[in-house]
């Protein structure tokens, strides 16, 4: 792949210089702690804004709860955010010319679309990685100590959902030459993904199901309808052919 | 600029298009094109609004691809696998240069002598003799977001010999720009011709007598001349004399028209709205006969003067002359 390592420098330092890297790890961490600051505070919001003569019996917070938000809270904005931050990577470059001024150079179109994804996952490691932390550390410190491996699984596979969303939208970018219809294209693939994990059936043979891998995982749980390595192994065949589909459609696209 | 570094002696082909076409819709970009670039040769695509120039760049330098005929660069054939390392030795400049606004002047030239795949220890020397050719050294640290849109072509052009290329293609390089710019870009593809092929499309001859060895006329996506410099000024030796009527000369201009097309001092006319364009084949007796014939043909003359000839009018002769955009619309 003829330029990648330039391009994946390149996609790099624009991440830092443009701020985009800092404002997503900055989001992801400040949400991470407070999935685990608002579950050990929520009982006591109940209790102060609920009629004095009603009694409300509500057991202590217990880790679960915080790894039940994260991974809704993560999983969800992950999937808005990836769209935001994709669906302008290769659309946006044409649209501006900026990609017909690289594409000149002797770099190949695989390596275009291997460093922007890599770049992307790259980002959104350090996010995911960072919101996991702070929910970790806070749970430890307000709810209950949480042993690190599982969690550290949990991340994992949370950071594989956001990809399967990057993925889907980076082929969107690749084949509407307008960011906005790059987002509306990865917008229904979220819209796609979120029905089918609404269907039991469906959820553990789609990335779907990859928030309630994550959650089994991290409460070290194990289920007879959950096949954590099945649908981890479908979540990276799927990424693998949107990213291949992306780069075939590019390299016969006229810039 | 260094001298070349690549293989081959001066005059052998670089480029070489054969029966290359490209439509957009039903629209032709460009129409069953042959076409030779030689080493070392500037060649000028010449040619008015939408006719074809912006789209032989594109093809030439592998970002739209042809649905008939070839192009070949250095042997590899444009599109080809062989046409990635061949990239190598190809500088391209487009007519609106768009960088990453985030970047400095000096890190977009590096980034571009990078995936050119110069040497580190090599690129910060190059960098300086590419910004500094085109005379960017004192704002090269400022981010491009700050740069003149004359700024960003200078930029383009600096960025696109960052890789010491042989080939440079450049779309319109000195169109629309203020005269501190044009005079430096014109300094530098001075320069990059003597170091390299270039090949750049312009609507404007005299930019074409500055820069050019060669020029190729396009209309309409085809190919009406290919001729050196040295014909094209012969073609361009006679002048040219543009009479303008009064208002409502329209029977009048005609009536003119149709005298001076029997004169055999007249190479062409072109009977326009409101006066017509006069190529002469004798100077001389144009400068003593011209002015009575159009008095005497009754026409009240608004103006009348003698100038160079224009794209406009190497067109109108190449096209059969005697062109007719006037009042009565008619096909001379």
């Amino acid at each position: 792949m003829s330029g990648y390592r330039e391009l994946l420098e390149k996609e790099i330092v624009e991440a830092w210089r443009t701020y985009r890297l800092a404002g997503l790890a900055g989001l992801y961490l400040v949400l991470g702690i407070g999935v685990a600051v608002f579950t050990r505070g929520q009982r006591a919001l109940v209790r102060w804004f609920a009629p004095p003569e009603y009694e409300i019996g509500l057991s202590p917070a217990i880790a679960a709860d915080v790894v039940s938000q994260l991974v809704l809270v993560i999983i969800q904005l992950g999937a808005v955010m990836a769209i935001l931050v994709t669906m302008g990577a290769v659309a946006g470059e044409r649209e501006r010319g900026i990609l017909a001024s690289v594409l000149v150079k002797p770099v190949s179109r695989a390596a275009v679309i291997a460093a922007k994804w890599v770049a992307l996952a790259m980002q959104f490691a350090v996010a995911v990685g960072l919101a996991t932390l702070g929910a970790w550390l806070y749970t430890g410190v307000l709810v209950e100590p949480v042993p690190v491996a599982p969690w550290a699984q949990l991340a994992v596979v949370i950071w594989l959902a956001t990809m399967v969303q990057v993925s889907i939208t980076l082929l969107g970018s690749v084949l509407f030459r307008s960011p906005l219809a790059a987002g509306a294209f990865g917008f229904l693939g979220l819209v796609g993904l979120t029905l089918a994990r609404g269907v039991p059936t469906l959820a553990p043979w789609l990335p779907a199901g990859l928030a309630d891998v994550a959650t089994a995982l991290a409460l070290e749980e194990s289920s007879p309808d959950l096949d954590p390595t099945r649908t981890i192994a479908i979540s990276i065949v799927v990424i693998a052919a949107l990213v291949a589909a992306a780069w075939l459609w590019f390299r016969r696209e006229e810039i | 600029m260094t001298d070349r570094e690549t293989a081959g002696a001066p005059g052998d082909p670089i480029v070489e298009t054969h029966g290359l076409t490209k439509r957009f819709g039903g629209r032709s970009g460009l129409e069953d094109l042959d076409l030779e670039v030689r080493r070392g040769v500037s060649l000028a695509v010449l040619g008015p609004a939408a006719s074809g120039k912006t789209t032989l760049i594109r093809l030439l330098s592998g970002l739209a691809r042809p649905p008939a005929g070839t192009i070949t660069a250095l042997g590899a054939r444009v599109g080809a696998r062989q046409w990635l390392p061949a990239r190598r030795r190809l500088g391209v400049v487009s007519s609106n240069p768009v960088f990453h606004a985030w970047m400095s002047g000096r890190e977009v030239v590096d980034f571009a002598a990078h995936m050119a795949g110069l040497p580190a220890r090599e690129r910060r020397t190059r960098v300086d003799e590419a910004l500094g050719l085109v005379g960017l050294r004192g704002v090269a640290a400022e981010r491009v977001s700050t740069y003149s849109s004359g700024l960003r072509r200078r930029l383009g052009l600096a960025q696109a010999v960052a890789g010491r290329p042989d080939r440079v293609l450049l779309d319109e390089p000195l169109g629309a720009l203020d005269p501190d710019d044009r005079s430096e870009l014109l300094g530098a593809l001075d320069a990059i011709r003597r170091a390299a092929t270039i090949v750049f499309t312009t609507r404007s001859l005299a930019d074409t007598e500055l820069l050019a060895d060669r020029v190729a006329l396009l209309d309409g996506g085809r190919l009406v001349l290919e001729a050196t410099i040295a014909d094209l000024l012969d073609r361009l030796a006679q002048p040219i004399y543009a009479i303008e009527a009064e208002r409502d000369q329209g029977a009048a201009l005609s009536a003119l028209n149709a005298r001076l097309r029997q004169e055999r001092w007249v190479a062409w006319t072109a009977l326009e709205a409101a006066g017509i364009r006069v190529a002469v084949a004798d100077p001389a007796r144009a400068a003593r006969d011209l002015l009575p014939v159009v008095l005497a043909a009754g026409v009240r003359v608004a103006a009348f003067g003698r100038r160079r000839p224009t794209l406009d009018d190497l067109l109108a002769e190449l096209s059969g002359a005697h062109r007719t955009d006037g009042p009565e619309g008619r096909a001379a």
